[in-house]
């Protein structure tokens, strides 16, 4: 699976390329929602699968969740967050979050979320 | 249990002791230790050196102490364990055994509850069904287990911050339970209605009676001798009428255990049907 990572936080990409070692899949990492959602509209099909960050500097993860939607090509979106209350999961699930993981996680988390999806 | 040597994952082992009377020693020091760098990575501290002066000074807050002693005693079991098990239980099985059943409540035997995820994953199909139409309410889950902290802890209902996040899709957490103000879900009492509990030992079953349609029995067998699995299986078979279900864990096989079950395969998910 080829996953991009959108978050502004370098110690959450160190976790996930640690927790996606010795898998099959690979990653590529944004550090803002500007240059993630540059990236997925020049070449949706570049990626099986995007992990998204709620609280970013510029676009929030919801605001890039929802330029996500309009592209003609959909691949799953996990939304990894600190945020867990009922409301802001319901609200990212019905944009069209196909996920949702709460930080902290583990990598049996993050590996079954992914692999849930296909 | 002969004590942990190394001074910083002793002071976490005593700590998690203390809080949960889950022990670590010597032999299973790797064990903590992997899981702390865990924790450390997870809540980004650089190093158990960091994660220990944190602790002595104070500066864990309450939800990296909750995270350590979640991670410490995470027993590897999730909502849907074996995803596959569960899809072809719902697509292939409940069909199958809502036809052979015409008499009385469709009734499922959970003998190995843990901490309720394997009894309340079937609870949560049993409930979807039903939304969808299928006449499931007189449906029955029966979940076992020798520990009676495993029997308390499938009444509570209650789930830590990675125990809910472990195989729940997130749409079903927000669905059917409630976040607590200690960053713990709690399952909807609709759902923890559907399961009833009870304290047996396999190898003495009393106080269960009745037939079930379906038996999960995953990785329960894995611990004991070969004699005692035919003993067990026999016993359970009792219980199920023909053309019901037995279920194993993935590593585990009926072959040389039992006659009394044909295997089929749905969607290479394994079950056992009572001849």
């Amino acid at each position: 699976m080829k996953i991009l990572s959108i978050d502004d936080s370098k110690s959450v990409h160190a976790f996930i390329n640690v927790c996606l070692e010795g898998t099959d899949h690979s990653i590529e990492h944004a550090y803002n929602g500007e240059d993630g959602l540059k990236i997925l509209k020049e070449n949706p099909r570049r990626f099986d699968l995007v992990l998204l960050d709620w609280e970013m500097p510029g676009l929030t993860g919801p605001e890039v969740l929802v330029e996500l939607m309009k592209l003609p090509i959909k691949f799953p979106v996990v939304m990894v967050t600190t945020k867990n209350n009922m409301e802001d999961i319901s609200r990212v699930l019905g944009i069209g979050a196909r996920e949702y993981i709460m930080k902290p996680f583990t990598r049996e988390i993050l590996l079954e979320k992914i692999e849930s999806l296909f | 249990m002969e004590r942990i040597k190394n001074p910083i994952l002793s002071y976490f082992a005593d700590y998690i002791e203390k809080e949960t009377g889950i022990m670590y020693g010597e032999d299973n020091a790797y064990q903590l230790e992997n899981r702390l760098v865990e924790v450390c990575r997870a809540v980004d501290v650089p190093s158990l050196e960091s994660l220990l002066k944190l602790a002595q000074e104070g500066g864990l807050h309450s939800m990296k102490k909750q995270f350590i002693l979640d991670i410490a005693t995470n027993n590897e079991t999730s909502f849907f364990r074996d995803p596959k098990i569960f899809k072809a239980f719902e697509k292939h099985i409940l069909p199958e055994v809502i036809k052979l059943n015409n008499v009385g409540p469709l009734r499922i035997w959970s003998v190995a509850s843990s901490f309720g995820q394997e009894p309340y994953s079937l609870a949560l199909i049993l409930q979807q069904q039903q939304e969808l139409g299928i006449p499931l309410v007189n449906a029955e889950i029966l979940t076992t287990d020798i520990s009676h902290r495993a029997i308390e802890r499938v009444k509570m209902g209650l789930y830590s911050h990675l125990e809910v996040q472990r195989g729940l899709p997130a749409n079903l957490m927000i669905k059917y339970f409630d976040k607590q103000e200690d960053d713990h879900w709690k399952l909807k009492e609709i759902i923890k209605n559907r399961v009833q509990t009870k304290h047996v030992n396999l190898l003495n079953i009393s106080g269960v009676y009745g037939h079930f349609h379906v038996i999960f029995c995953r990785n329960v067998l894995i611990y004991q001798n070969e004699a005692k699995k035919k003993e067990i299986v026999a016993k359970l078979a009792t219980f199920i009428p023909t053309g019901g279900f037995f279920v194993l864990g993935a590593a585990e096989s009926m072959f040389g255990i039992s006659d009394a079950f044909e295997q089929v395969s749905y969607e290479s998910a394994l079950f056992y049907r009572k001849k």
